[in-house]
């Protein structure tokens, strides 16, 4: 259980609200759960949801990562195409 | 009888999916193996994400024995469930080093375009130096030329600035038309004006003091006008050049020997500054 909310505080820290909501409430939604079904007593299960829970921010995690990257990746890209852009101008402009 | 129309009814789609496999498949373990086959198959995931990949497919194999030993459904699902998202998770490790490696190639080339940029720049200056630099060496050029021309003219330097004075053997006796020798000096002037189109001249007729003043005065303007009209037959524009007679005003030696008296009858041409500008007579 500790383990699921710290894997949910690392995919908030990275940006997953923004970046991957659904996989971050899936795993919110299963640890709400897990945490019911402890008071149920049900333990066995509430260790499995809250194991899914885990795997779901991880993923939300990496995900956010990953669309972060490829993002910086289109801005360098696009920096890049400027920069080209203004010095063929600078050179007509000589 | 109804009842059993329906079950068979009901019964039949189900055979349809299960037709050809075990009945009783897991259908999220059959989701998790159709994904990881899918990222094993993938080059950019087996080399950017291989550790993940590897973990997606324990996970998958704990799933897969579970359901081979008959264990609880739930719990084969939960184990695929699991290796599902690490095939996913595995695909974004895979996206994410990727891109990575990207933004480092496409820094890299960012500052190659930078250097480029520079070196352009640079050359740029350069161009810009030299362009300076030709240029104050035509000026200064166009100095000593100017330098040259105004001695070919025997022009002198006058704190009026330059003075050009032809004599009044450059006349006939009582005449207003320029000799020869006069048209000479004349041309050489007209090519001096032609090159310093910001140069104007004033052109000053002077007398001795023989004959009366008022006449006297008549013909020195009259002197200073042909050599204007000079000016204008080689294509000097008629308001660049003013003229005065002063006739036997402003001498420059005796009128009492002849001598002086032929350095008096002259025409002086002033040569205005850069600016166009001629200091007027004080006195």
């Amino acid at each position: 259980m500790a383990r699921t909310k710290a894997a949910i505080n690392q995919a908030n820290q990275v940006g997953a609200q923004d970046y991957a909501p659904l996989e971050l409430r899936n795993s919110r939604k299963k640890l709400d759960q897990a945490k019911s079904l402890i008071e149920q007593k049900k333990y066995e299960k509430a260790k499995r949801l809250a194991e899914r829970a885990e795997v779901d921010a991880e993923l939300a995690e990496e995900r956010s990562l990953s669309k972060k990257a490829q993002n910086a990746v289109k801005q360098l890209k696009k920096s890049i195409k400027i920069l080209k852009q203004e010095i063929q101008q600078h050179q007509q402009n000589q | 009888m109804l009842f059993r129309k329906l079950v068979f009814l009901i019964s039949l789609p189900l055979l349809v999916i299960n037709c050809g496999g075990t009945p009783d498949k897991n259908p999220l373990l059959e989701e998790a193996k159709t994904k990881y086959q899918k990222a094993e198959n993938d080059t950019l995931i087996v080399s950017k994400a291989p550790v993940a990949l590897k973990e997606a497919e324990e996970e998958l194999q704990k799933s897969r024995q579970l359901w081979q030993d008959g264990e609880d459904e739930n719990l084969v699902s939960h184990h695929a469930y699991i290796a599902k998202q690490k095939v996913a998770i595995a695909r974004e490790t895979a996206e994410l080093n990727a891109a990575q490696d990207e933004v480092q190639r496409a820094e890299t080339q960012r500052q190659k375009v930078l250097i480029q940029a520079r070196k352009a720049e640079a050359k740029a200056a350069e161009k810009r130096a030299k362009k300076a630099l030709s240029e104050a060496q035509k000026e200064r050029q166009r100095a000593r030329e100017l330098a040259r021309q105004v001695n070919q003219l025997q022009a002198q330097q006058t704190e009026r600035g330059l003075v050009l004075t032809l004599g009044d053997v450059l006349f006939d006796f009582d005449k207003a038309s320029l000799k020869p020798g006069g048209e000479q000096a004349v041309n050489k002037l007209a090519q001096f004006m032609e090159e310093y189109p910001k140069r104007n001249v004033m052109i000053e007729g002077y007398t001795d003091n023989i004959g009366a003043a008022i006449y006297n005065k008549q013909l020195s303007r009259r002197r200073a006008n042909s050599v204007r009209q000079a000016l204008m037959d080689q294509g000097i524009s008629s308001n660049r050049i003013q003229i005065r007679g002063y006739g036997e005003k402003y001498p420059v030696a005796s009128n009492n020997t002849e001598a002086g008296r032929q350095r008096n009858r002259r025409v002086e041409v002033v040569i205005s500054d850069k600016n166009g500008d001629i200091q007027k007579r004080s006195s």
